[in-house]
């Protein structure tokens, strides 16, 4: 008779937490995962491919064309959801592009302009990356909506505040003579 | 008649003036007693004096409340048992009986039924609008991004030894979450993503381990954590290979070949290098 209440009580201690615990648990289904990564999954090869090229790169306007791929490829992706009017995917890649801009684009392109000799075959090829890098991600800006209608405002804001900030991090790309 | 039983009936007497004759024979031969008589009279005359209804049958009243205990208090009164009579006593010779354990587990059980009472009637959390929900956000993705990123900022073979190892495991997670849903092309994209990860990323990081940038030790150190990594995730794919439905199963197989050949490359790396 102990032993039985004991064992009930026990089980049913489990199963409450079991319970608390399933409900309190944000994760998502497989199918709910499998939509995700439908939707990115074209994105993921090609950061992976683009990585591996970059885990090889010699110097850093190689790795800064990497990014640039990254970041156009990103920003693909951000103009599928502006056009799809999709705020909280937008605010997710603008949110990513920003990241990869302001933490890897950037500071190999400002190493590829201290180092490349200017007039140099690959002091144009420099220019050409800053300018597609910088060209890239300022249609993206003009392309966001000018207001929050049909959005959300908070993601809105949230997204155009990371275009801007990239644009700035970026800036205009410098003139080929210098 | 001693003192003591005619001090009790002067108390007793509703008017001190009206003693009995016994009462009275005794008192005018007893000193103590008159005094006691007198004492009783003043008591009368003051009683009447008090703003209250000098009715006898109030004043009878009155004195029966005070004599209630018995008309002389001789000895101390003792507390009763805790295990004596009553309501209580009888629960706790009821509860001493029973074992402490199973005492603890009736609480445990009211406990755990009225937290679980209350959590399947709890008041739940607002609902979120839809229009205002935010979306999930794809993990694999923004782990993705912050590899392809730490792989910029890093300088040297180990380190991008490292982020690669920690990619595939990313890839194999992203598998395990989504076979069950998946078709045969997208679960068979992603071990595709797999071997690309670990060919192209794991076993081409190890091959430029050097000793020039570390010593012998701790190119060991970074080879055999490698290929610990690539044993589990082998076994964990070979694994899964055998529960899975039949268009996941050889996208398994293909990863955990894929983590099969890159531990070999990496032993022949130790073994070369005398590592």
């Amino acid at each position: 008779m102990k032993r039985t209440l004991l064992g009930l009580t026990a089980i049913l201690t489990v199963c409450l937490t079991l319970s608390a615990q399933g409900s309190s648990s944000a994760k998502l289904t497989a199918a709910e995962h499998l939509k995700l990564l439908q939707l990115n999954q074209d994105l993921i090869q090609e950061l992976i491919e683009s990585s591996l090229k970059l885990s090889k790169s010699s110097n850093p306007l190689d790795a800064a064309e990497q990014h640039v791929t990254v970041s156009i490829r990103l920003g693909r992706s951000l103009d599928e959801a502006i056009q799809r009017n999709d705020p909280d995917r937008a605010a997710e890649v603008a949110a990513l592009l920003d990241n990869v801009v302001g933490e890897a684009l950037l500071p190999q392109l400002k190493a590829a302009g201290s180092s490349i000799p200017t007039g140099s075959p690959e002091y144009v090829r420099y220019i050409e990356c800053h300018r597609k890098a910088y060209d890239r991600v300022a249609k993206l800006a003009d392309t966001m909506p000018a207001d929050g209608t049909g959005w959300k405002a908070e993601r809105v804001t949230m997204t155009r505040t990371q275009l801007t900030k990239s644009l700035e991090l970026i800036g205009p790309p410098p003139s080929v003579t210098k | 008649m001693n003192c003591e039983t005619i001090q009790n009936r002067i108390i007793a007497l509703a008017v001190a003036t009206e003693q009995t004759a016994d009462v009275r024979e005794h008192v005018a031969d007893c000193t103590a007693c008159q005094i006691m008589l007198t004492k009783a009279k003043r008591l009368d005359r003051v009683l009447t004096q008090l703003p209250v209804p000098s009715s006898q049958l109030a004043k009878e009243t009155f004195m029966e409340q005070i004599l209630a205990e018995g008309p002389v208090i001789r000895t101390k009164p003792i507390a009763p048992s805790a295990m004596g009579s009553g309501t209580f006593p009888s629960v706790a010779k009821m509860l001493g009986l029973v074992s402490p354990k199973l005492l603890a587990g009736l609480a445990a059980g009211v406990m755990v039924t009225v937290g679980g009472a209350w959590f399947m009637t709890r008041p739940k959390p607002p609902v979120v609008e839809p229009e205002l929900a935010e979306k999930p956000k794809h993990e694999f993705l923004a782990r993705s991004v912050k590899h392809h990123v730490a792989l910029s900022q890093s300088r040297t073979a180990p380190e991008r030894l490292s982020i690669f190892s920690k990619w595939s495991t990313d890839v194999t997670t992203e598998a395990k979450d989504v076979y069950k849903a998946a078709s045969r092309d997208e679960i068979s994209n992603i071990a595709a993503l797999y071997e690309k990860t670990v060919a192209q990323g794991i076993v081409e990081q190890a091959k430029q381990l050097d000793d020039h940038t570390m010593t012998r030790p701790e190119r060991l150190n970074r080879l055999q954590a490698a290929m610990t990594l690539l044993n589990s995730a082998a076994a964990e794919s070979t694994s899964l290979a055998a529960e899975a439905p039949p268009a996941a199963q050889a996208a398994f197989n293909r990863m955990a070949t894929a983590a099969n050949n890159a531990r070999t490359e990496l032993l022949t790396i130790i073994e070369k290098r005398g590592a």
